[in-house]
């Protein structure tokens, strides 16, 4: 049996979310990537993620709480490492969900005038709202320590 | 260990008197490597908030003199590679209504969840999620405990 440090880079109760992210999603933080030169400085990288969402519940005031929706999110970017020691990513992400469009199962929605066209106009439109441009600078810094010294670590990671 | 100040971030009474919001956070994190190849980690926190409202701040009760609960208790087990690329997780939590948290938790609440994972392909992997969460204490004034069950279901690709 082992037991680990309990170095912990989550923040705790008072960010539970974080905290439950990190535990239990164990899947890699990195995107993938696709070299978009010879020289392995310009990545396109990106994912797509699509799901059902719902919630199921009672209000205070004993009303319901119910829906639900398919959600999607795209993401796509650019990584560009001029340097070993420097990273800067551009990303863009589109976030949808099957409520944006007012989907309606009856047909004579549709046929009315304009239902159809109205329903994906207004979609379209709460979708290119939606984007949102994630800009993130990587920047390594080597640090010489010496053996004496209690941390023990050769860089200090500054993102911004 | 942490501690969290935020300078005036607490209403404290009905009057609107603000105070400083204080709160420290104790948390651990055991793992045993099993020789079936899984992962079992188990981790716990217990948080407490020193500067509180008002009962009737938080609508807790109608006694002015009587501070709110500023307790917290999470704990998780977690099963990675329960079979190959599959991650089981637990968690239960009770937050009473003192601590600040996330914008994805409530205070006052009692938690439950459970969460799996599991990747397909590197590019290909699947998430599923059912969370229970309630209102740990009745608020004076409403008909009924809040309760929601969050169900989801999501698929990530990442592509190359």
């Amino acid at each position: 049996m082992k037991i680990r440090s309990v170095i912990s880079s989550y923040t705790g109760l008072c960010h539970s979310a974080s905290l439950i992210l990190i535990l239990f999603i164990n899947t890699p933080v990195l995107n993938a990537q696709i070299p978009l030169t010879d020289n392995d400085k310009l990545f396109l990288t990106g994912d797509i993620r699509t799901g059902y969402f719902g919630i199921i519940g009672e209000n205070r005031d004993g009303s319901s709480a119910d829906f639900h929706e398919i959600r999607n999110r795209s993401r796509i970017g650019i990584r560009y490492t001029p340097h070993q020691r420097v990273t800067l990513q551009v990303r863009y992400a589109l976030r949808v969900n099957s409520r944006d469009f007012e989907l309606k199962c009856s047909l004579l929605s549709y046929l009315q005038p304009g239902g159809m066209l109205t329903s994906l106009y207004s979609g379209i439109t709460k979708m290119l709202r939606a984007i949102r441009t994630g800009v993130r600078l990587i920047w390594i810094i080597p640090i010489h320590h010496t053996h004496s010294s209690p941390i023990s670590a050769d860089h200090i990671m500054i993102t911004l | 260990m942490d501690v969290i100040y935020s300078p005036d971030a607490l209403i404290k009474t009905m009057d609107g008197e603000r105070g400083d919001y204080m709160a420290a956070t104790v948390k651990t994190q055991l793992g045993w490597d099993l020789p079936s190849g899984r992962t079992l980690l188990w981790g716990g926190e217990i948080a407490y908030s020193f500067n509180r409202p008002d009962e009737t701040v938080v609508r807790m009760g109608t006694n002015d003199d009587k501070k709110a609960g500023g307790l917290g208790f999470q704990s998780n087990l977690s099963i990675q590679n329960l079979f190959e690329g599959h991650n089981l997780g637990f968690i239960v939590a009770i937050l009473e209504p003192s601590l600040l948290t996330s914008s994805d938790y409530w205070n006052n609440i009692l938690l439950f969840e459970i969460r799996h994972t599991v990747r397909f392909t590197g590019r290909l992997s699947a998430e599923t999620r059912l969370r229970y969460r309630g209102d740990h204490q009745k608020l004076s004034g409403v008909d009924q405990k809040r309760w929601q069950i969050f169900p989801y279901a999501r698929l990530t690709y990442r592509f190359r």
